[in-house]
This record gives C-alpha cells, structure tokens and sequence, in this order.
C-alpha cells in the first residue's frame, strides 16, 4: 500500500476512535437528514404554523448541514481532526447555553403549535432540545477523551506540502478573521432578539432562533480553526461553503413559493418578511462568494491548478495516493503530489470535447463517501479511504446497471489517470524493468527528415474554399482515394479533423502523443461506458498509429458480402482483389522477417508448437505489415519517429503530392460539422460546414463530389447530424449508423520465468488464426504507461504486476462481431456508441482466449491474467476451464476494439445498405462513403488493408 | 375579452410595424441577406408556417383555447412576424446554435411580440393556458408552443424534401 496508507494501517485505530467514528458518522448522517426536516415542512404538511419564521427555519437547515458536515469530516480522520471533534462539542455547548439563557431570561411561557403534535410549551420544547444537545454533547465529548487517552500521534499528511503559505493562502487567512468577527456578532445578535423587548415578538420561535445563534458561533469556531492552519484545514471551509449556500437556497425557495409579505417587526420598525428574506439572503451570498473565491484562489495557488477545480482536484490526490499502492517494505517511485501535477498538466494538453468527462468522474470520486456518510474521499483516513474504494467499487451492490457502470466508469478513469501519470514519469521506469528506446543499445538512428507533405494550417484557409473532389479524413480510406483520384486528374482537398504532427516530432511521452494523435478518440466508449473504441485522429488517421498489421480481406467475408440473400454488396471481387494487391505494392507490404521481432512473439509461436498445434490447427506466423527495416522501438501507437511504418502519413499523402503536384491539398484541424444539401431526386450535396482551428472557425467548403472517409464512427456520424438516414431524416430511410460492429480485443498477460522485455521490437510481431473460426490471435506489448492502464489488478496487484514488467508478455485474441452496435447522436453532443456483446461473441471470445492459454502454458507461462473487473489469475492448463464463466459477464470482463467497422454498409438495396456499389449514398448525387465504416460486417482480421483495397477500387467508380 | 377589428386603429399598426422593424433588425444580424440558393427554401417555410398558423390562431379560438385576434393582427403576426421574419431568423441561426439555444430564441422572440401586441392591440388576453390559470401562463405557454418552431421545421424541411425538390436541408 501507499506509504501513507501503510503508516496510518500501522497504527490502526483504537477500539475508542472506533466508536467515535461511528458516533460522529450516524451523528453527521442524522444532522443532514434534519436539514430536510427542517427545509421543507415550511412549504407543505402539517407543521407549517410551527415553522413560521422562515429566516430562523433557513438558518436551522444551515445549522444542522454545517455541522453534519463537520462531524463526518471529523469522523473521515478521528485522529487528524481532533480539532473539529472540539468543534462539534462546542457547537453543542453554544446550543445548551443559548437555549439555557433564552429560558432563563427570555419569554418562553407561550405555547407553540406543532399541528398532530399538540400545542407544548416553547419551555417543554427548550428543554427537551437541551436534553437532546446535551446527550449528544455529553456522548461525544465522553468518546473524545476515551479515544484521546493512548492515542497515537497523526502521522503527517503527505498530500499537505511542507512550504511556506502562498500570498493567496494568507489573504484567506485574514478573510476567515474577518469572517470570525462577523459571525461572532451576528450570533450575538441573533440571541439579544430574542430577549430584547422591541424583538421578541418576531424572535418568537426560539427553537429555531438559538438553531441561528448556533449556525452563526458554528462559523465563528469553523473559520477560527481554519485560520489557525490554512494548510492543514483548508479542505474545512466546505462545511461552511455549503451552509453558506444553504441558506439563502431556503431562502430564496421560501420567497418564491410563499406568501412572505406580511411584516417582521424589529424594535418599532416593521419591514416586509420579503425584504429581511431577501436581505439576509444577499448577505449569506456575498460571504459565501468572498470565502469561495478566497479558497479557490488559495487551493489553486497552493497546488497550481489550471484545468481541475479544486474538488477534483482533492480527488485525483485521495486516489493517486491510493491506488497506486506499492507492497509492505517497497515505495512508490513518484509520490501523490507528482501524479497529480503530471495529471494536470497532461489533461491540459489533451486535444479533445470530451476532457469535461475527466472533471466529472474526479469530482464523483470526491463526492461518492457523502452518500454513506463518509466525508469526501480525500479527508478520508488512508488506511480507511483504501477499504472504502474496496467495498464500495470493487464489489458494487445490485445497483441499477446504469448507477453500476457509471460507479466502475468513474473509478476506472481515476485509475486510469493516475497509472497513466505514474507510469509516464521516468522515475518508475527503473522499478520496472522498462528502458525507452532512446537509452536501449541499438545502432545510432534518426529521426525522420522533414516529411515533404504540404498541410494548410487553418490560419492559410479563407472563409470559402472550392474543391473538385472533398473527402473527408485523411486516414486509410481517405488518403488512398486522394492518391487515386489526383492520379485519375481530379483536384482533391482532404479535410482532416486531427492535427499535423510529423514523425521527427513524435517523442517518448506515450501521454502526450496520446493527446496529441488521438484526439477524442482515446476516449470514446459506448454508452454504457463498458468498451472503449480507439481510433487515431490526425493526418494519416489511424494509420498513423496502428500497428501497420495486414491482412487481405478473408474470401469467405467476401462471399458474404456479395451473397445477394445477405449483403449483396455487388463487389467485383476480382476488381477488389486486383485493388488490394495494387494497395500492397504501393505500400510495400511484406512478411516481417528482417524486423526485430519481439521476443514474445517468439515464445508465442514455441509455444503453440509445444501445445501440439499444427499449422493446420493453428496457422502462427510473423505478420504481414506495411514496414520497412523496423527497429523495434514498440511505440508504433504512439506513431513511428523514424519513417520505418509505411503509414497514410508517411507514404500516400507525401506521395500523392509529389507525384501529382496541385492536385492534393490537405487542411488540417478541420472538423466537418455538417453537410448542406440540396433536394432533389437524386439529392445533391451542395456544400459542408467545417470548424477550423482551436476558435473552430467556420469555414464553408464546395465541391463537386464529396466522399465521406471520416471513420467507422464518424462518417455515421456526420451523416445522421446532416439529415441523412432515420425515420425523419432526408431522402430516403437508410439505415446509417446500424449494423455497427467491431474485431472486439481481450488480452491474456502472461508471466514468464525470465525477462522476455516484450516492449522491444516490433509491437505486434506474430498472428495466429485457427481452424476454428471467429477470433484471431496478435502478440502485442506495450511501453509502460498503456500496459498500465490495461494490466489486470488493483492495490498491491496491480503494482506487483507492473513490477514485473519486464517478464510479462501478452497476446490479444480478437473476434469479429455481430453488426448489433449502433451509432447515435448522444444527447450531450457527438457520436453515441449503443452496444452490448452477444452471447455467442462472448463465448467465441472464451474459446479464443482458453486455446491462448494452452498456447501460453506451453509457452513456460507462471501465471496468466485475464483483464476483468475484479482479478483472475490462472496458474495452469487446468484452471483454464474457468475462462468460460468468467467471460460471459461482459460488465466484467474489460473489452475494447481499435477496429471499429459498419454503420454504412455497402449493398444494392437502399434498405439494407447506405451506399451501393459505387459507394454513393443511396438517393445521392453525389456523396459518397469511402471508409471501415461501408463495410457490411465485421472482417475479424485487420482492416486497415482491406479499407484500402476498397478506397483503390472506389476511386474507379468516383472518377 | 374580444378586440374587434374596428378597434385597431391605423397608427397602432404602424406602431407594430415599426416594433416588427426593429426586431427584424436584430434578425439580420444572424443573416445579412437570404443566399439565392436557399429562397425557396425561405419561401416554403414561410408560405407553410403563414397561412397554416392564420388558420389554426382561428380554429383555436374556435375551439376556446386561444382569444380572438382580429383579422389584422391575426394577418401581421402569422404572414409578417412568422412567415417572414421567423423563417429569416430559422435561416439565421439553423446552422450556428444547437437545436436547444434556437428554441430558447424563439421562445424568447414570440413572448417579446406576444407582449408587444398586447399593448398595442389588447390582444393575447386568456384566463388560461389548456387548464393552466392565468394570463402569463396564456402567454408564456404559447411562447414556449412557438419555442418548437425550430425542431418542426428541421424535420418538416427534411421530409419535405422528399417531395419538393430545390430545398436546402442540413
């Protein structure tokens, strides 16, 4: 565990600071149930006539909220927050003095109606509100000093920096004195009403009035023990936030919702109950914003925070420093504070819509323990923070499946953030056996050269741009269309959503060249945030940062496509194969042979031979890729520095420009928002509005032809945003976005005996496909920070097994799915992802993975560990029969798929495909879709060859 | 109440007019002029919302759920203010804001013109919005029924166009 956890396990708590806990925890629980009794018996029921002085009733909501609050956050850390302990107890003490003096010296003789309750005395209800205050502080102020007698120190925070307060933190020191000496009065004011003449007939409901007195000294105290250690407390002034927001909520409800015009006398004066509602309300906002501000300020100077607000950023700490829990007796090599700040400044970094999803998921995290009376998960005891995640997320209750997934989610990408970070920072690298390339032996290497590739930046574009041929999406589809349409003597423009990056910029840094290739596309996953779809966005698409895999497409899904009882594509298929091999000549595509190949790969195929699978079993062999004179650095999904993948980027896109000067031009971050058509029959594109730069400039662009290549996802996409496709959409009903499927990736990771150093040489080195149909078999490793985010395990485990990275392999079994997904527009804006795995997909999976874990066994593996929820791991051939059950769960096994495929399906019939034959949209004139996404079901294999065979032979039918 | 059309003087009218004047004004801003590509998408928006909301202000105060608005308001709201300024403003901003921000801006707009004409003309005075009391409700509800104007021609356009050919659709 984390060192701080282990500290505070060594010392785990007393027996007394037990039971203290658990009192401050059902205490705080029943004070936040009271703000609703409280809140909102003025507005309906019974109770009504007692709850008549609506400021006091505002202000009794606050009281009991502040310190509900507060006793949870005692209660997270009896020991760090004995303080606060102090502060509950004097809040009661105020309470029973206040009340005490009210009784004494005040006019308690008049009875109050409490509707089925009768009509008691104010002096009965006093009294039993002091045998109340009193029993709480009488029971709290007992557990406090059992729990003080023997109770070790507190260690010291870790998350909490050792330096010198920033100017930001003493000026909030100084706003909080300030704060102490208005609320101090205030509080005074509140009780010299209630026993001053000219005030006693409104500060009548005295219950409610000393609750007020209590709120007020309640702020006194809190911000006084705040400003005693601004560091330290800091996280303290929520309590007060919320109680300061609270109340002019009540408030300001009050006033909208009931008649609040009759008067409130205040020594002779008699304004409206509107106008002092109104007032305090005011009031209670403008502290409320000073000490908000003041805190931000505070927290965002301290921890140096641009894009996480604090919240979530207390978040991402609590979990840094959790999560990544190394062993009794070892360290972790990049303390919490450090993952934190690299979190941050690499989520700036990300180009993408979607970072809000980061924010939020770190803000649940904080926020979650509030739900089980726990205060935020960062002022949780670590020991204790550690078992809460354990329970709480680990083994989720029977929730409804959407609370379920979005729990997992939400933890998943805290983890997912701060493996990331940790895993990235070159201080972890030792421990785990990884060497970057740069510092491996090899023969000196540059980087490649200036790419000879013109890309306009959106600075070079004009409002307007006019195009003979406009495609959209540089990627495999698109860029191979450009190459053959300027080669045919159209004019082309590619418009590409993504940035240009050129290889001699491609560094190390996974993170950052996840940001920066990637785009959304890192973090796309379905609706049910279950599986992720990862796809490429930058010039060169996916191409760019793929593993160059080829594989032609398989005859028998062909056949299928072209059955006319199935797809009925009306393929030449002769044409198709002559295109794919014309693809392969372009690209050089070749057995990798004289690559460095990986070492796992190696092992994989030793392995399946001692398995005692023939070639006729199991055909394993080195793949077929579109590299030359690899050198195995392993980064091909972080992009090829040195020109070895033969990608979009690096190939076609240069070579169309060389080759056919004038006739290619590429704009760059460009997103196609949507198209603009004329109506007709045929329907005729007529123009598309596209968003350029980071101030997503409009731009309007027109053409004679438009080709869709924007992706699996995205060409579906821009198609239902435009109108094209669904029951009221233009033209006719054709089925965009439907039959959406994938080659859906498990992994195995296996341990070997030695050091296998899998993240040298060439990424994805050998395949395997069986007789049996359904699935496929690639090696695949990666450098550290993706293998983290991927490896099976949490705590402990997790950290254990990146430990052993060096002698860890794995191998991806990848089955081609059924067309059951479906692209969407999401409600909160892009593409929504609708899928779920069939059964027998999942049991295809099962089998591909249980055949894999013979193979590996064989191959000398210890232990193999599947990627699930929880952690499974198999120690032999024996236990691979447990496989079965454990996948048939797809909410616990961990799936993902970087070959997204269909949504615009290719067959003659409007009604079963969205393009025909010649790839124009059905009931177009002329726009066509020229990506993964026509194809009519899922392939199995790599696409990215069979995508350019199909861009070959289509340029013949767009020319 | 019912206003009768012998009512509403000349110089209220101009007064709408020039109240029309001013929004559209503001209109253009989201659009400077009509492309010669979309007129006729601009001409069939406007001649189906126009007429078919003359007829349907009349119809429903038939039916009792709307007050009567004489034949001149009930004519420069539906073909002035809807068929021609709207169907300006839909063009302007169909491209430019969510389909959630267009509607807040009808809605905006209608309750503006609503208010405008009850001052002038005493119209769009009903005790009740389909049950709901009051005149606001009247008047708000009927803004916020405006507020769809967007979402129905989005849709009405698309299929539209698969009969009428020359439509600009997005």
């Amino acid at each position: 565990m984390s060192a701080n956890a282990e500290a505070s396990a060594a010392m785990p708590p007393t027996t007394a600071e037990r039971w203290l806990r658990a009192v401050l925890r059902i205490l705080g629980a029943g004070l936040l149930l009271a703000a609703v009794v409280y809140a909102l018996p003025p507005l309906t029921g019974p109770l009504r006539s007692f709850y008549g002085e609506l400021p006091f009733v505002a202000n009794s909501a606050a009281k009991v909220t502040l310190l509900g609050l507060a006793c949870l956050y005692a209660a997270g850390d009896v020991r760090r927050r004995r303080g606060v302990v102090l502060l509950v107890i004097g809040a009661h003490l105020v309470s029973v003095a206040a009340m005490g003096v009210v009784l004494a010296f005040g006019e308690a003789s008049g009875h109050v109606d409490m509707g089925f309750l009768g009509t008691p005395s104010v002096a009965t209800v006093l009294w039993s509100a002091i045998g109340l205050d009193g029993a709480i502080t009488a029971a709290v102020a007992a557990l406090w000093l059992w729990a003080r007698a023997g109770q070790p120190p507190a260690a010291p925070d870790p998350l909490v920096p050792e330096a010198p307060l920033t100017p930001q933190e003493r000026r909030l020191r100084t706003v909080l004195v300030v704060l102490c000496g208005a609320f101090a009065p205030i509080g005074a004011a509140y009780l010299a009403g209630a026993l001053l003449d000219g005030t006693q007939s409104t500060f009548v409901e005295l219950p409610f009035v000393t609750n007020s007195v209590v709120l007020a000294a309640g702020l006194t105290l809190l911000c006084a023990y705040v400003a005693h250690d601004v560091r330290r407390n800091l996280p303290l002034t929520g309590p007060a936030l919320v109680a300061l927001a609270l109340a002019p909520l009540a408030m300001l409800l009050y006033l909208v919702l009931l008649d609040t015009g009759r008067p409130f006398p205040l020594w002779g004066w008699e304004p409206r109950l509107t106008d002092v509602l109104a007032a305090l309300a005011l009031l209670d906002v403008a502290l409320g914003a000073l000490l908000l501000v003041t805190v931000r300020a505070a927290w965002k100077a301290r921890e140096e925070i641009r894009f996480f607000a604090p919240l979530q950023q207390r978040g991402l700490l609590a979990v840094a420093e959790t999560l990544l829990a190394a062993p009794a007796g070892e360290v972790e090599q990049v303390p919490p504070r450090r993952i934190a700040a690299n979190v941050e400044s690499y989520v700036r970094g990300v180009r993408a819509h979607r970072t809000w999803v980061y924010r939020a998921a770190l803000m649940a995290l904080e926020l979650r323990p509030l739900l089980r009376a726990w205060p935020p998960l960062s002022q949780i005891a670590p020991y204790e923070r550690r078992r809460f995640l354990e329970r709480r997320f680990l083994e989720p209750p029977p929730w409804p499946r959407f609370a379920k997934n979005l729990t997992q989610v939400v933890i998943r990408i805290g983890q997912q953030l701060v493996f990331a970070s940790y895993y990235n920072d070159r201080a972890s690298w030792r421990s785990i056996g990884y060497a970057p390339f740069s510092e491996r032996e090899h023969e000196p290497v540059a980087k490649r050269g200036p790419l000879p590739l013109r890309v306009h930046a959106p600075q070079e574009v004009g409002e307007t741009i006019e195009a003979d041929v406009c495609i959209v999406g540089s990627g495999a589809g698109g860029a191979t269309l450009a190459y053959e349409l300027a080669k045919a003597g159209r004019s082309v423009l590619i418009l590409e959503r993504g940035p240009y990056v050129q290889p001699r910029d491609f560094s190390e840094n996974e993170v950052e060249m996840v940001g920066r290739l990637y785009g959304d596309g890192v973090m796309q996953q379905t609706e049910d945030f279950r599986f992720t779809v990862l796809q490429g966005s930058c010039v060169g698409g996916s191409t760019t940062v793929n593993n160059a895999v080829c594989f032609p497409p398989p005859e028998p899904v062909l056949a299928r496509w072209n059955d006319p009882s199935a797809h009925d594509a009306g393929l030449d298929l002769d044409r198709l194969r002559a295109s794919v091999a014309a693809v392969e000549r372009q690209l050089d595509v070749h057995r990798q042979d004289e690559a460095l190949l990986n070492r796992s790969g190696v092992l994989y195929v030793q392995g399946a031979q001692r398995a005692g699978l023939s070639p006729g079993q199991l055909d394993a062999a080195v793949v077929r890729a579109n590299i030359r004179d690899c050198l195995g650095c392993g980064y091909c999904n972080i992009g090829c520095a040195y020109g070895r993948k033969l990608s979009m980027l690096d190939r076609t896109l240069p070579a169309a420009q060389a080759e056919f000067p004038g006739r290619v031009r590429i704009v760059a971050e460009c997103e196609v928002l949507r198209l603009r058509t004329q109506s007709g029959k045929p329907a005729r594109v007529i123009e598309l509005r596209a968003a350029l730069g980071a101030e997503a400039r409009r731009v309007t662009v027109r053409a004679d032809t438009f080709v869709l290549s924007a992706g699996a996802i995205g060409s579906s996409y821009l198609l239902l945003r435009s109108g094209v496709g669904g029951l009221l959409g233009l033209g006719p009903r054709l089925p965009v976005g439907r039959g959406l499927c994938f080659n859906m990736g498990a992994p195995l990771t296996a341990e070997m005996e030695q050091p296998v150093r899998a993240y040298e040489g060439l990424q994805i080195s050998h395949y395997g496909i069986p007789a049996q149909n359904g699935f496929v078999f690639e090696t695949w490793f990666n450098p550290p920070v993706a293998q983290a985010v991927n490896m099976p395990g949490w705590f402990e485990r997790h950290f254990e097994n990146m430990r052993a990275y060096d002698r860890l392999m794995a191998v991806g079994v990848l089955v081609g799915t059924a067309g059951n997904a479906r692209v969407r527009r999401a409600l909160t804006g892009g593409p929504g992802i609708a899928y779920r795995p069939e059964k027998a997909d999942l049991q295809t999976l099962a089998r591909g993975l249980q055949l894999l874990g013979r193979v590996l066994f064989a191959a000398g593996a210890k232990r193999v560990m599947l990627n699930t929820w929880g952690y499974d791991e198999l120690h032999g051939p024996d236990e691979l029969g447990r496989i079965e059950q454990i996948v048939s769960d797809p909410d616990y096994v961990t799936l993902g798929t970087g070959h997204p495929q269909g949504g615009n399906a290719l067959s003659r019939s409007p009604k079963h495909g969205v393009v025909g034959p010649d790839f124009r949209v059905h009931g177009y004139e002329n726009l066509h879709v020229c990506d993964a996404s026509v194809f009519p079901s899922s392939l199995t294999v790599n696409p990215q060859l069979t995508v350019m065979g199909l861009a070959h032979y289509a340029a013949q039918e767009i020319a | 109440m019912k206003v009768a059309d012998s009512s509403i003087r000349v110089v209220e009218v101009l007064e709408l007019l020039a109240f029309y004047g001013g929004l559209f004004a503001i209109i253009r801003t989201t659009m400077h002029a009509v492309e010669p590509r979309e007129r006729r998408t601009f001409v069939a928006i406007g001649l189906v919302w126009g007429p078919s909301v003359f007829v349907a202000n009349w119809l429903l105060y038939q039916a009792g759920a709307m007050s009567y608005l004489p034949w001149v308001n009930n004519f420069l709201h539906t073909f002035v203010w809807i068929g021609f300024m709207l169907s300006w403003l839909y063009l302007g901003v169909r491209e430019r804001e969510s389909l959630f921000v267009q509607c807040v801006i009808f809605a905006t707009f209608s309750l503006i013109v609503k208010y405008a004409e009850q001052k002038l003309f005493g119209t769009w005075e009903h005790d009740n919005f389909f049950g709901i009391d009051g005149n606001g409700a009247y008047v708000l509800g009927w803004s916020l029924a405006d507020g769809t104007y967007p979402l129905l021609t989005l849709f009405g356009l698309r299929i539209a166009a698969r009969w009428i050919r020359g439509l600009v659709v997005i």
